[in-house]
């Protein structure tokens, strides 16, 4: 693979990326946050 | 459609929370329910149909747990409103089911007290005797039905035992108020009576309510009565003759129902198990988790081992896990030649996530621990002996929780603040929240920890990592009391707190829920951190330099990452960080966890021959102009002072905005936690400087 070729797969990688990035931001905007830790339940009384 | 069968009787269904009143509500009424709210409370109301034992149908109300009618939070106010039938379009119920843990009588007794008080029929579900059997307690029900004076319906609600026997006993043609009470001291009794003769209200109620009010303290006193001046001079002014008589008008009705449920329970209650003093396994065992100086000594023990076994046990699959990233990565280099896709791969995905996926293990150790912690029973004595240190910072006693689940994350910590009632003490615990340390700051600390002391033991590591996690607590009470004194006042509600008694955990269940955080954690690693590492090596390579053939340091400096780096240089160098320090800084900003994936990646660049270092000996290699290294344990100390007590997380940020309802508290918190987190650095760094460390 010539240089050109990586850089041009590069930039579609970073574009991708950042794609993702806005998308997953608009998505959440709703549920409040990005949070990926998951529902936990309240521990303890 | 037919009209639905006139009422016979109209039940409420109470008790202390987590008793099983929901699971006996749910197994009477089927799916003949109905959720509304009581009028201007945001308190759930919930009522069910079902036929009695001879068909006649009847209404039940659930009302919510509380613990008396000692009034602190809406929901006890429902509950207490509706017994003394105050509430409008809530008839005043027919007969209470007062719902008990039967392992715990003595504490539940003293709800059941008041309802006696209060001239309704109760009839006492007895629920969970078979834990109470379990724990070695056997119960002479006939002695307990003759002390209450009202049918007592043994019971295992989640096994519907009992169900029977509790609709034949509610479907009798009458029911009997009991006479049996505590018993007042006189001049209390005739004060009493004296107020409740002013008292409009049922004639059934108006005594409990004289008591009430009698005991209420004056601010709440004045919200109750709404106005009514006369009698509240009349309640200030017994108040006055109680206390001339040496009697305290709050303290009196509880002492004496309390003496009086120490009676019921020593008459009908026996111990199977107990020592010669009447404690179990449980209370002996509380007696130092629980002391004043013991108990915070187990504490800290507790959590150093707990380090320790991060560091010892995680160390195997971390080796294995930066083995499989170097394979990889080597793997890549012989089959592509050199060029930007190369690099991304290489030094953006694998050194990137990679970076973060090592610690994994450590993450899965901390939860295993406070799995363990959990499922034994040891986190309620946590929350006891904590809870002095949060009163008298004026953190209300829920806190507790919230700030327990923001070790694991912030995230499910702030969303637990629902719980809590009152707006300033919830805002007050969103605010300090992300200073708990969570799981994402684990990988800096660990980084910064290997560097600082290299050749140290683990317990000495495990005592640095202890220290970074204790000043988060100290700076969530500190910044807590202050937020208290300040834009949050408001006064602080006692806690209640039930102790269960120690058990052993269920290692099965400790094991799936450490599953379920690894894939959480995999997935968070190959979605956001993947994309942000990519998003990242553009950062840190493009724009490229001009100048033919340009070192690694010039590509980096040329950067957009590398000119954010040095603009915030002049802001952080008084904290002992260089521009490359600042880069991730800026970097994780999106994520803690960010910083070192950031790192790898710098150094990666920048000493492209030693590709396969790790990361911990780039950085001690690391040497600024003069020849100094960069990572002296100063700014070591101060970056991990910098993040126990920095923002440095965008989700935290957006849920803070959606539970307050405003961007003013998150953006309040982002400036206040930023400038505390530069303020300590500052302080470690310049004072560690002053007194002679480098």
């Amino acid at each position: 693979m010539n240089a050109t070729t990586q850089q041009i797969l590069a930039a579609v990688a970073v574009i991708a990326a950042l794609l993702y990035l806005i998308l997953r931001a608009r998505k959440k905007k709703d549920c409040g946050g990005g949070c990926d830790c998951g529902p936990k339940k309240p521990q303890g009384k | 459609m037919s009209e639905p069968a006139p009422v016979f009787r109209r039940i409420a269904i109470a008790g202390n929370p987590n008793t099983g009143k929901s699971t006996i509500f749910n197994a009477l009424t089927g799916l003949r329910q109905k959720v509304g709210n009581y009028p201007g409370v945001t308190v759930e109301k919930k009522t069910g149909r079902f036929f009695g034992s001879h068909g006649e149908a009847m209404e039940l109300l659930d009302l919510p747990g509380s613990y008396s009618l000692q009034v602190r939070s809406p929901d006890e106010a429902v509950s207490r409103d509706v017994l003394l039938g105050s509430v409008p379009g809530t008839p005043r119920p027919d007969a209470i089911i007062a719902v008990l843990d039967a392992s715990n009588l003595d504490r539940h007794l003293y709800l059941v007290a008041q309802f006696l008080e209060l001239g309704i029929p109760v009839i006492v579900a007895l629920n969970m005797v078979d834990v109470a059997e379990k724990r070695g307690l056997v119960i002479d029900l006939l002695a307990l039905k003759n002390s209450l004076g009202v049918p007592v319906i043994p019971m295992v609600a989640s096994r519907g035992q009992g169900l029977i026997e509790l609709k034949q006993a509610l479907s009798r043609a009458t029911l009997q108020t009991s006479d049996q009470r505590a018993q007042l001291p006189i001049v209390l009794e005739r004060e009493v009576a004296a107020l409740s003769r002013s008292l409009k209200g049922h004639a059934g109620s108006v005594r409990a309510e004289a008591m009430l009010l009698l005991s209420l303290e004056d601010d709440r006193l004045a919200a109750e009565l709404k106005g009514d001046t006369a009698l509240l001079a009349e309640i200030h002014a017994a108040r006055e003759r109680l206390k001339l008589s040496g009697l305290d008008p709050i303290a009196a009705p509880v002492d004496a129902r309390y003496a009086w449920v120490s009676e019921v329970c020593a008459s009908c209650i026996h111990r199977q198990g107990e020592d010669s003093h009447g404690l179990t396994f449980s209370d002996h065992v509380d007696q130092i988790l629980t002391h004043k100086l013991w108990g915070w000594l187990a504490f800290i023990g507790m959590m150093a081992l707990m380090f320790v076994c991060i560091f010892v046990v995680a160390k195997w699959p971390m080796d294995w896990i930066t083995a499989g990233k170097d394979w990889l990565a080597d793997l890549v280099r012989a089959h592509m030649g050199a060029g930007d896709l190369r690099s991304l791969i290489v030094d953006g995905v694998i050194g990137g996530v990679g970076n973060v996926v090592i610690f994994l293990p450590q993450i899965l150790i901390l939860f295993f621990f406070l799995g363990l912690l959990e499922d034994s029973g040891y986190m309620a004595r946590a929350a006891f002996i904590m809870d002095r240190m949060m009163s008298r910072v004026g953190l209300h006693g829920k806190s507790f929780v919230p700030l327990l689940s923001s070790f694991a994350c912030a995230i499910p910590g702030i969303m637990a603040t629902r719980t809590i009632e009152n707006r300033n003490d919830r805002f007050v615990t969103i605010l300090v929240a992300p200073l708990m340390s969570c799981s994402a700051r684990l990988p800096v600390y660990a980084v910064m920890i290997a560097l600082l002391m290299p050749a140290s033991n683990v317990w000495s590591k495990a005592g640095v990592m202890l220290c970074m996690y204790l000043i988060g607590i100290v700076a969530a009470f500190v910044m807590a009391g202050l937020f208290k004194k300040t834009i949050l006042r408001g006064e602080t509600p006692m806690l209640l707190l039930e102790l269960p008694p120690y058990r052993a955990p269920v290692v099965r269940g400790i094991v799936q829920r450490m599953w379920e955080r690894a894939v959480i954690f995999i997935r968070r690693a190959g979605t956001v951190i993947l994309a942000l590492s990519i998003v990242l090596w553009a950062l840190l390579h493009y724009p490229k330099p001009t100048t033919p053939e340009p070192t690694p340091s010039e590509i980096l400096s040329h950067s957009i990452g590398g000119r954010m780096g040095h603009a915030i240089e002049p802001a952080i160098a008084p904290l002992g960080y260089d521009w490359k320090i600042g880069i991730g800084l800026v970097a994780s900003f999106a994520a803690r966890e960010v910083f070192v994936s950031t790192m790898g990646q710098i150094y990666d660049i920048e000493d492209a021959k030693a590709e396969n270092e790790d990361l911990r000996t780039q950085m001690r290699d690391e040497r600024r102009a003069d020849g100094t290294p960069v990572f002296t344990p100063l700014t070591c100390l101060s970056i991990m002072v910098f993040y126990v007590l920095a923002m440095q997380c965008l989700s935290t940020v957006a849920i803070v905005r959606r539970e307050t309802n405003s961007w003013r508290w998150p953006l309040f918190q982002i400036g206040y936690m930023t400038a505390l987190a530069w303020i300590a650095a500052f302080v470690v760094y310049q004072g560690g400087h002053l007194l002679g460390f480098r």
